[in-house]
């Protein structure tokens, strides 16, 4: 859907672009007038002879307006050329090479960003006299700073990555350096950077030719409107033609490469197309129906997944993501799913969250939790068990707090979204659940950026405790931690879950460490499971190919597996 | 969800105003003029008794109307007399400031003064601040007016024979010190001006003798004045003016049509001209203002320094082309040369005509030919004839008239090239003399006035007087010696007649002066030749209007 | 305390500030002067400067210190400039802090209201729009302020005082306030409103394309953040995921931008200043240097870049107040 919106955007913008080439390059061929000719009367409204009327000299409107494109477009297209060009290479240099250099053009930088730029343009302009090239100057050196510093920043992340660093080792030179990997790599932030720049400077040469600092003997659209403006049209009914048309057709070229800016910009940057609208109503309706014909959940399941399958839309097909997958979880159970990246896994966590990032659906199957299809409940009334009975706890720990909230206030959403509860009464509670997670109630004042990797991820399992919830899915919970802190978490989790009797649902694409934990383990590969059992059972006698050897790339197995069923039988 | 609601109703609601109001536009345009015939009554009405504000919208600012800084002659006159009015412009001005004036002999005359008079501070007008003034002019800081006293003529000598008379002996003859000088100069209170330290910062409020007291001025936006009820020709029939400061074109025109101001100082372009006249309430005034635009040459220049190609440049010039386009033929074409045709001080018979063949003969004997017929002519050296002709941007019927003289030199095988510059460029341009050609304008002070023709001979804006010009010189020192006044004009007309042949200045119009006005407001607006209809005069009771206005 | 104050990141800021604002003078003072043109014509007027003699000339510059070296002109300049003494004004006659004075408040008055409208209506409907991305009504939203932020902000202003001052006649197409505005209270202040209908509206239309583009992709890129989905899996209600997790967040860089915006808008409104005929500071800029009033232009230049660093610091300063995180590092930073 989305994809299919920013695409018309793009479309509408090519096609707009395309409006205004034509009327620039083939424009004055199709006008029977010279725009510098006077071939009529002055101040003629539209007529036969012609078709926008003629200006303040007897110049036809519409020879002008074909003209005005050619100007308006080679102004605004050279100089977003020279700012672009500019800003790359200072930009790059600067980001690339740091230090005093860096340190001196970001100076530069900075002040020509404080300057007041049109002051500027006015004097420079009234300096250098008027002419095209004037407001070409003028408007790249009002504009090569802004593009000089986003360059810069890029370059600057790009500078670290292991391509570069690679590079540099193997004694490479700068400018090979900057040319074989920074300069590619660039490329793509500097053509939507290229097309804003356009559009910036048609804006700006038609204000400055407005205010008369243009050159007023060009044919530019903003010249137009300056005589316009100048004879008065708008106190006639000779605005309609005199003024309307320039201006649309100034709208319509920077609405073009607006467009397309955005296109290209949503195009290079992930960040602009991570989150997706929640599909419509119906949408889910539709695939609600499919769901109908599943039997009722085995009655002593907490958790009972039937033939789930999520899909979503791909090249004009379909993708299945997790295919008919099925399983049931008992009370006080911990289920093992493991799979490698991309095996479904943590699609299947996201479904039984209904969490599912659109356009990702459940297209078939059913997920009973306590009896009822979580597929077919309302939004409330999934919201009402999500972080109540069935909480989470995600992967990448490291972003899952709010950075501007501190844990106490986050802590205290969770509790107050299901319960109502007095001041001190969330408070013992918050307390209750850091000491849990072996944090400090001191804690509970601080913002996440002060909390290391670790005590971030304790908070994400005091958030999942708090409201004391039926079922957990972890969900790959120690991605991202440094390997002691992961033993640890896992230790805390094993704990955790021993004391207070958790069900749970642990992905990992870690085998030890779910060897370690669940009772029951999953195998999946490619969105099917290929293998399950119980865990020791699994790890022991499985006769998949798939799981030998995910089992036998662990070389520390044996040992571990021992440790844990000696423990495990001195427990029970 | 309500903001995306109002949005998308802010947009529609948009767009069905903008269909209204087109609607609304075309059928304005299509009902011509709904008659003038209910608004002379109630015009009639008005008359003789006072109007209680008016409010005239005016195009530029000038300052607190101090004469060192800033000049717009109709406003300064509001403030401060002469000893003569309305101007030198006139057949004969009347005394003012002046009981009466009588000339001596050649070089000497004596002025009495009219008694009773006041300041707008209270303090007595007297004989002394006639002197004080002349002096101050002569002897003093430069300003628009003081060449009638300190080069053309040359007031040697100011005394009081007694309290009320001034004499006058000037460095020699001066016939027609009561005709200019008189009729020209403002007169300054002694008792405020002695104190003024440096008179080019003086920014305070100006008290004259005027009719109307400047009570508040703010820079760029308004004046405020109030009637000075004890004024010694009738007190004002208009209370208060406010006077707001509108630069922009559109938006003076678009003030007066909505009624917040009554009257524009600004004239009215040819283009609306019939949308004000078809305003019901609205009248349209014509003047013939004394101002020209011109196109000047730099005589210090080659080729300008030689006559003959000066004249070539002026018969090549179009003027009633220009005149039609620019000004939709609203205005005549500047076939009569330099100075203005309605000075009373212009020689009727000066013709600048138009004719490219005599024009393209004049520089084939200069040979001034193209010789490597590229269609532009060149020096004897090879030199082509290309010139850059500048003008300013705020005048975009200016640059239309550069770009249409740019094909007719084009014509003549001389090639223009049109730079267009800011105002502040401009005026540079032309004081340093760093230019071929400019476009510009100048007003009554200039071209209805004779001293200042010679003047302007002297100063460098038509020649320089370091610079010989024998004819000219043989001409000037006649004039100067010229005792009576006719038999000077003679001589001016000589030499006005002789500039035409080989002109330094090429008239390209004479513009036409059209005031649009509330006339259900103030209705009584009269001419007085240089200013317009915003005049004292207007303001004044009838009587004293009738006197000096123009029919 | 541990640490000098120069060696804390608010000295720092503060050194870099004053870095700037030294050499930001110095081309204010050197850029008017640049350019040709000589104030001595507005004096005159063209017809009398030539007029004068090249004696009186001289005595005039004299006068006005024009005739001194530039060295003397640029020491007075920057000495003058600590103590708030920029001069006077060649074409007002009047202290330039005096008429600056007097057009800063009218600009405020145009800028400030249609900042914080265009601040709003921006946010709410970029965030709206990042909330159903994807969707038709986000499309149109899109696409809507595209157009918007494509139309220059002069033709706005044209097409205004086409529609609804010449044609309707419901606003005054220029100016501040009536000419010799007698009513006092209730219909001053209605006369005002009356007066900044239109450039405010212009105003408004021309910033808040902008304001809505930033909101909405700052919007997406919080949306897709781990912390609101983890806040949705832990059940919190719709209006707290927009409001206190999503939006909380995406407001940051758009607060840093409208606040450093500010100061930028004092020269921004030059062209609706002059197309409205508003007596405020960037039409006082527009005409002294047409003028060529240096005394004046260095005024104006002074306070726009006074103003855009003004509003630097200011975003530095208030920036702590919304995300913890900058208070932390400034701690971290401030202690050896």
């Amino acid at each position: 859907m989305s994809r299919i919106g920013s695409k018309m955007i793009g479309w509408l913008g090519a096609f707009l672009l395309a409006i205004v080439l034509l009327l620039a390059f083939v424009g004055p061929y199709l006008v029977p007038y010279d725009a510098s000719e006077q071939s009529g009367a002055p101040f003629q409204p539209p007529g036969k002879e012609h078709w926008l009327g003629t200006n303040d000299m007897g110049q036809d409107i519409l020879a002008e307006l074909v003209v005005g494109a050619r100007t308006s477009l080679t102004v605004g297209i050279v100089a977003a050329l020279l700012a672009t060009l500019i800003g790359t290479v200072v930009g790059l240099v600067s980001g690339y090479s740091g230090g005093f250099l860096d340190a001196f053009f970001m100076r530069i930088v900075d002040i020509c960003l404080t300057l007041p730029f049109l002051p500027l343009m006015i004097v420079i302009g009234v300096y250098i006299g008027p002419s095209l090239l004037t407001q070409v100057l003028v408007i790249t050196l009002v504009m090569w700073a802004g593009k000089a510093r986003k360059i810069r920043a890029q370059t600057l992340s790009f500078r670290t990555r292991g391509a570069v660093l690679a590079a540099r080792s193997m004694g490479a030179g700068h400018f090979y350096i900057l040319r074989k990997h920074i300069f590619p790599s660039i490329l793509p932030l500097v053509i939507p950077q290229f097309v804003q720049a356009v559009n910036v400077s048609i804006l700006m040469e038609s204000s400055l030719s407005f205010l008369g600092m243009g050159d007023p003997l060009s044919k530019s659209w903003g010249s137009i409107l300056f005589y316009a403006n100048s004879r008065s049209a708008f106190l006639t009914e000779a605005w309609m033609w005199w003024v309307i048309p320039p201006g649309l057709c100034i709208v319509m070229t920077v609405l073009a490469f607006s467009l397309i800016g955005y296109y290209l910009e949503e195009r290079v940057n992930p960040r602009l197309r991570a989150y997706q609208a929640p599909a419509a109503k119906r949408d889910r309706r539709l695939a609600q129906e499919k769901l109908a014909a599943v039997k009722p959940a085995a009655a002593d399941a907490l958790l009972d997944v039937q033939n789930l399958t999520v899909q979503y839309p791909k090249d004009g097909g379909t993708v299945r993501a997790v295919d008919a997958v099925s399983f049931a979880l008992r009370k006080g159970e911990v289920l093992g799913l493991v799979g490698e990246s991309g095996s479904g896994k943590s699609t299947i966590a996201s479904a039984v969250m209904q969490l599912l990032k659109p356009p990702a659906l459940v297209s078939q199957g059913a997920i009973y939790f306590a009896g009822s299809d979580l597929t077919q409940l309302s939004s409330e009334e999934v919201r009402r068990l999500r972080g109540n009975r069935i909480a989470w706890i995600p992967q990448a720990a490291m972003n899952a707090l709010n950075p501007v909230m501190n844990v106490r206030e986050q802590l205290a959403e969770a509790l107050r979204s299901h319960q109502s509860m007095s001041k001190d009464e969330i408070a013992e509670r918050i307390d209750e659940v850091l000491a849990q997670v072996g944090l400090a109630s001191r804690w509970a004042a601080a913002f996440p950026h002060e909390l290391s990797g670790g005590m971030r991820q304790r908070v994400v399992i005091a958030m999942a405790l708090v409201n004391k919830p039926d079922l957990i899915i972890a969900d790959e919970p120690t991605t991202g931690l440094d390997v002691m802190v992961q033993v640890e978490i896992i230790k805390l989790l094993k704990n955790l879950q021993r004391t207070l009797g958790l069900s749970m649902v642990f992905i990992s694409h870690d085998l030890p460490v779910v060897l370690s934990l669940a009772d029951r383990t999953l195998i999946m590969n490619q969105g099917k499971i290929v293998d399950q059992g119980n865990t020791l059972a699994l790890a022991k006698t499985s006769t998949h190919p798939y799981t030998r050897r995910l089992i036998d790339s662990i070389p520390r197995l044996t040992p571990a597996l021992e440790q844990r069923s000696l423990q495990g039988q001195g427990q029970r | 969800m309500y903001t995306r609601k109002s949005f998308g109703l802010f947009l529609s609601y948009l767009l069905v105003l903008s269909v209204f109001v087109l609607g609304c536009q075309s059928n304005q345009n299509a009902a011509p003029g709904q008659a003038d015939a209910p608004k002379n009554g109630e015009a009639a009405g008005a008359a003789n008794q006072t109007v209680p504000e008016l409010k005239i919208g005016l195009p530029s600012d000038a300052g607190p109307l101090n004469i060192y800084t800033g000049n717009i002659d109709y406003l300064t006159e509001l403030v401060f007399d002469k000893l003569f009015s309305p101007s030198p412009y006139v057949e004969k001005p009347q005394p003012w400031l002046a009981e009466s004036a009588q000339q001596l002999d050649d070089v000497t005359w004596v002025v009495k003064i009219r008694s009773g008079i006041k300041w707008h501070d209270g303090k007595p007008f007297t004989a002394e601040d006639v002197k004080f003034t002349y002096e101050y002019y002569r002897d003093g800081p430069a300003n628009r007016h003081t060449h009638h006293v300190s080069e053309v003529p040359h007031i040697s000598k100011i005394e009081l024979d007694d309290p009320s008379t001034v004499r006058f002996t000037c460095a020699y003859a001066c016939p027609t010190l009561e005709r200019i000088t008189f009729a020209d100069l403002p007169i300054l209170p002694k008792h405020i001006w002695e104190n003024v330290q440096n008179p080019r910062k003086y920014t305070d409020l100006p008290i004259g003798t005027g009719p109307y007291k400047l009570v508040e001025y703010k820079a760029d936006q308004y004046y405020k004045f109030e009637a000075n009820k004890d004024y010694f020709m009738g007190s004002p029939i208009v209370d208060n003016l406010v006077m707001p400061v509108i630069k922009d074109p559109t938006a003076i025109f678009n003030a007066l049509r909505a009624g917040e101001i009554d009257i524009s100082a600004r004239p009215v372009p040819a283009e609306l001209e019939a949308s004000f006249q078809n305003q019901a309430n609205m009248k349209v005034v014509q003047t013939a203002p004394l101002s020209l635009i011109e196109l000047k040459l730099n005589y210090e220049k080659a080729p300008f320094n030689q006559e003959a190609f000066r004249n070539a440049m002026s018969l090549a010039v179009d003027r009633q082309a220009i005149t039609d386009t620019v000004l939709l033929g609203k205005g005549r074409p500047g076939l009569k040369g330099y100075p203005h045709p309605d000075s009373p001080w212009t020689n009727p018979n000066l013709s600048t005509p138009y004719d490219v063949e005599k024009a393209k003969a004049v520089m084939d004997e200069l040979k001034l030919t193209d010789q490597n017929n590229d269609g532009v002519r060149e020096t004897a050296d090879g030199k082509a004839l290309a010139f850059s002709l500048k003008v300013p941007s705020t005048e975009p019927a200016w640059i239309r008239a550069a770009e249409m003289l740019k094909e007719q030199y084009a014509k003549v095988g001389i090639k223009i090239n049109v730079e267009v510059l800011d105002s502040g460029t401009m005026a540079t341009v032309s004081q340093t003399r760093d230019f071929d050609l400019v476009i510009g304008t100048i007003g009554a002070h200039g071209v209805a006035d004779p001293d200042q023709f010679v003047m302007s001979h002297r100063s460098s804006y038509l020649w320089n007087k370091k610079i010989p010009y024998p004819a000219m010189d043989e001409l000037t020192k006649q004039w100067m010696a010229e005792t009576s006044v006719d038999k000077r004009k003679e001589i001016a007309f000589k030499m006005q007649e002789l500039f035409n042949k080989q002109p330094t200045s090429i008239v390209l119009y004479y513009p036409e002066e059209k005031f649009a006005y509330n006339a259900q407001k103030f209705d009584q607006w009269v001419e007085s030749p240089g200013f317009g209809v915003i005049n004292k005069f207007s303001l004044l009771p009838d009587g004293v209007k009738k006197a000096v206005a123009k029919e | 305390m541990g640490g000098s104050w120069f060696s804390s990141a608010f000295g720092k800021k503060c050194i870099q500030y004053v870095l700037v604002l030294a050499v930001a003078l110095t081309i204010n003072f050197a850029l008017p002067r640049l350019a040709p043109g000589d104030p001595l014509e507005f004096f005159f007027g063209e017809s009398t400067i030539n007029e004068l003699t090249p004696q009186q000339r001289q005595q005039v510059e004299h006068e006005l210190g024009l005739d001194r070296s530039l060295w003397q002109q640029y020491a007075d300049f920057m000495t003058g400039v600590f103590r708030f003494d920029l001069g006077s004004s060649i074409k007002y006659g009047k202290p330039v802090t005096e008429v600056l004075a007097d057009r800063l408040p009218w600009t405020f008055l145009l800028v400030a209201p249609s900042l914080i409208v265009s601040a709003v209506i921006g946010i709410a409907i970029g965030a709206y729009a990042a909330w159903n991305r994807g969707k038709r009504r986000d499309l149109l939203f899109l696409t809507g302020m595209l157009t918007i932020e494509s139309i220059p902000g002069f033709w706005i202003g044209m097409l205004l005082i086409a529609v609804f001052s010449v044609s309707l006649g419901w606003f005054p197409s220029f100016g501040a306030v009536p000419i010799a505005f007698t009513g006092g209270g209730m219909e001053y202040v209605l006369a005002l409103l009356k007066h900044m209908t239109l450039p405010v509206i212009t105003i408004t239309l021309a910033t808040i394309g902008g304001n809505f583009l930033l909101t909405r992709s700052s919007m997406l890129d919080t949306l897709g953040q781990d912390y609101v989905l983890m806040a949705e899996a832990k059940g919190a209600v719709k209006r707290s995921l927009i409001f206190n997790h999503a939006l909380r967040n995406a407001l940051l860089p758009v607060y840093t931008h409208i606040t450093m915006s500010l100061g930028i808008l004092v020269s921004g409104a030059v062209v609706v200043e002059t197309v409205f005929s508003y007596p405020g500071v960037g039409r006082l800029l527009y005409e002294s240097v047409i003028a060529r009033d240096y005394p004046m232009m260095q005024g104006v230049f002074l306070i726009i870049t006074l103003g855009v660093i003004a509003a630097n610091l200011l975003a530095d300063l208030t920036y702590p107040l919304f995300d913890p995180r900058a208070r932390q590092r400034k701690q971290v930073e401030e202690s050896p």
